[in-house]
């Protein structure tokens, strides 16, 4: 129980004094976890409104493979992009593995089905009635896109939100294709993985309170936006 | 002069839902359809309206070809406003959503501003005109939905059922403002089930069934029309 009790003093005591090496792992995780929801919102957005609006060969394909890779194992998908990014694959004269950079190219991996499906989701269930309403208006066809993208602004912002807090909890990539190197890859949860094994409680429980913080912080976002 | 669907054919799931050969509607008067459920009145008011692209066949308006394209249509829906049965409402203000036909149109802000406040006015909607349209009632909304059709003035305007979500004295507000309207020369296409609206309302009436005309013509006169008269929807009417 002391132990217990005493590594949460020891966790507080570092988050007070905003210690360098806590705000590092933290700073760097918000940024590789920002990074690629970034990517996988600009390129997921149009595919999920695309998919969700327009009627063509092989969509319903694109669909199941989506939803089949919603439940990737993200070391699973760390495994996939480690095969392109190691020296022997196809992208390893980019030098990239064991980089923040390849982080972000393993989570876009992850997070983009799930932004995706989610636009999608959000986009069919509204775009009949919006985009005939605004069409009856005397909409163009991008005015009427535009006026379905704006009544599903809530839903999108869900999707956006909901894909960062996946990829900032995410373990799996972060360990494989950063490699957890000290001021370089080690994300929260990495670095969280490493210092209990260490036996560092006290840092460990440090970076998973500012975790569960950010947590709070999304779930109250997503609770806000499914309210609106 | 004519609105004119010729050969107008539509499917469904590969199940013909209407099949017209030719009907002219007449420019600048009220045209009531009316039908059975499920007679494809929605459908053809739908295609009246140049919602719909993907059906066969022809619509001329007054001698001019309407193009079977988003873009083609446009400039006949620009001219146009439809009330429909169920309204969907965007989540902003009552003023925001009555005025996004304007602002789609480009017109002037204060020219917009002035036509939203006069239309606000005429339906009683003045005090409501910030509420997120949302969470307006269902009458609300169809009055709101009526403002939004109106403002912009269109020529033809297309009606779907608008008295179902309506009480007596807000039915008596809308067939007063499309009487108005009617006497200002638009062309008015309504559907309706309510016998006394049709004859309040209509110049014309096309009676649908099963994706077909059953009997059209001049009101009163095709109340009359045998062929009409001796089918068993007469009971219905």
């Amino acid at each position: 129980m002391d132990y217990l009790a005493n590594s949460f003093s020891h966790a507080l005591k570092l988050l007070v004094a905003m210690d360098p090496e806590v705000l590092e792992v933290v700073f760097l995780s918000l940024k590789v976890s920002s990074l690629s929801t970034l990517l996988a919102s600009v390129l997921g957005l149009p595919l999920g409104f695309i998919l969700a609006t327009k009627r063509f060969t092989g969509r319903q394909g694109i669909i199941s493979v989506l939803n089949s890779l919603l439940g990737l194992p993200t070391v699973v998908a760390g495994l996939f992009v480690y095969a392109f990014l190691s020296r022997q694959g196809i992208l390893g004269v980019l030098g990239l593995l064991f980089t923040w950079q390849a982080i972000v190219i393993g989570q876009f991996v992850v997070v983009l089905p799930l932004i995706t499906a989610l636009v999608l989701n959000a986009i069919k269930e509204i775009e009949e009635g919006y985009r005939e309403t605004a069409l009856s208006l005397g909409a163009s066809r991008w005015q009427a896109a535009l006026l379905v993208l704006w009544e599903a602004r809530f839903a999108i912002s869900g999707a956006i939100i909901a894909g960062f807090g996946r990829v900032l909890g995410e373990v799996g990539v972060s360990m494989m294709l950063g490699g957890n190197i000290a001021g370089s890859t080690r994300t929260l949860t990495t670095a969280i993985a490493l210092e209990t094994s260490k036996g560092d409680f006290g840092f460990a429980l440090a970076l998973g309170l500012v975790l569960l913080l950010i947590s709070f912080i999304i779930n109250t976002a997503l609770h806000w936006l499914r309210e609106r | 002069m004519n609105y004119i669907c010729r050969n107008i054919r539509k499917e469904y799931d590969g199940k013909e839902i209407l099949s017209l050969s030719e009907l002219h509607l007449p420019l600048g008067k009220t045209t009531v359809i009316m039908g059975p459920n499920g007679a494809g009145k929605t459908s053809l008011l739908r295609i009246l309206a140049f919602l719909e692209t993907d059906y066969f066949g022809d619509l001329l308006v007054a001698g001019e070809k309407v193009g079977k394209t988003l873009e083609g249509t446009k400039k006949f829906r620009r001219r146009s406003g439809v009330i429909w049965q169920r309204p969907v409402m965007y989540n902003m203000s009552v003023r925001a959503n009555v005025a996004l036909g304007l602002r789609l149109r480009r017109v002037k802000a204060e020219e917009a501003e002035a036509k939203v406040d006069a239309i606000l006015a005429k339906l009683g909607l003045t005090q409501l005109a910030h509420v997120n349209a949302k969470r307006l009632s269902g009458g609300e909304t169809q009055k709101v939905s009526i403002a939004r059709a109106l403002v912009v003035d269109p020529e033809f305007i297309f009606v779907d059922e608008p008295s179902s979500n309506l009480d007596i004295e807000a039915i008596e507000l809308m067939h007063r403002l499309l009487l108005e309207e009617k006497e200002k020369g638009k062309t008015i296409v309504l559907i309706t089930h309510n016998l006394a609206e049709a004859k309040r309302l209509g110049d014309y009436l096309v009676f649908l069934n099963q994706g077909q005309v059953l009997a059209s013509g001049e009101l009163p006169e095709v109340f009359s029309a045998p062929a009409l008269t001796e089918s068993p929807y007469w009971r219905y009417i």
